[in-house]
């Protein structure tokens, strides 16, 4: 540890320190709630600290962004869609891997779109709704 | 608003005070770094340890007689505001969850019990001591 990197440090304690006390003083004069103030800059805190170690590359997971959020269809899409590919925490992926991108991500008309995933049904040997009905 | 109208004093209080917390918070990381995937021990004691300081300051408070300098944002809102860290404890919980979702939890759990257990004894211990 250098000693520029210690006074760094202390420096961002001060900062902090009275952003804190200043946000906290702010929100509990608009909800006049006692623990309002302290519980919105932990939220915010943690928020901002997983967002900033996610951007950095170091965020495994996607739980940080998801409470930060709370958009139902975000969340939809950063679990489920693609993998993490729509959130800001999401891994770099190779640029023109086409194969690996989620179906939001295809920029095609609609109706293109519904036949690629016909195709691409029928190829694989799964489910069909033309060759699997009664 | 009252508290954004205080004099420039109490701002350069709570200034120093965030310094000191975070000085020594950083510190004891730098000595004790928490290992990936283990136990985060060092922030898991530092907000134990700070939950237990502020209660006693507080406890300390509220009993007449307590020293004027004790009331100075600088201990409470900057140095035990600033040692302790909720930010810290919801980021290794979060990460861990997909590898050690027990270990997650029973951090969670165990931050959040001992923080209130030492909590309340420190506010014992001040109201105690002010006898």
């Amino acid at each position: 540890v250098t000693a520029a990197t210690f006074l760094a440090v202390v420096a961002a304690g001060a900062v902090g320190a009275v952003a804190r006390a200043a946000l906290s003083a702010v929100v509990e004069s608009r909800w006049r709630r006692d623990g309002a103030g302290t519980l919105v800059v932990n939220l915010l805190g943690a928020f901002a600290l997983g967002a900033w170690l996610g951007s950095a590359g170091h965020l495994d997971t996607v739980w940080l962004w998801t409470i930060g959020t709370g958009l139902p269809g975000r969340v939809h899409d950063v679990l489920h869609v693609d993998g993490g590919a729509a959130g800001p925490l999401a891994r770099r992926r190779p640029p023109g891997d086409a194969d690996r991108r989620a179906p939001h991500h295809d920029r095609r008309p609609r109706w293109s779109q519904r036949s690629a995933r016909r195709g691409r049904r029928l190829r694989s040997g799964g489910a069909s709704p033309v060759r699997d009905a009664p | 608003v009252s508290t954004l109208r205080r004099e420039p004093r109490w701002w350069l209080e709570v200034a120093a005070g965030g310094a000191v917390g975070t000085a020594a918070r950083a510190g004891l990381l730098w000595l004790a770094p928490t290992q990936p995937g283990a136990w985060p021990a060092t922030i898991f004691a530092e907000n134990v340890l700070g939950a237990l300081l502020l209660g006693l300051l507080l406890g300390r408070l509220e009993r007449s007689g307590a020293p004027q300098w004790l009331r100075s944002p600088f201990f409470s809102i900057g140095a035990l505001g600033s040692f302790t860290t909720f930010s810290n404890l919801a980021w290794d919980v979060s990460s861990t969850v997909p590898t050690a979702p027990v270990l997650a939890v029973g951090y969670a759990a165990a931050s959040l019990l001992l923080g209130l257990a030492a909590a309340g004894a420190g506010w014992w211990l001040g109201r105690r001591s002010a006898r």
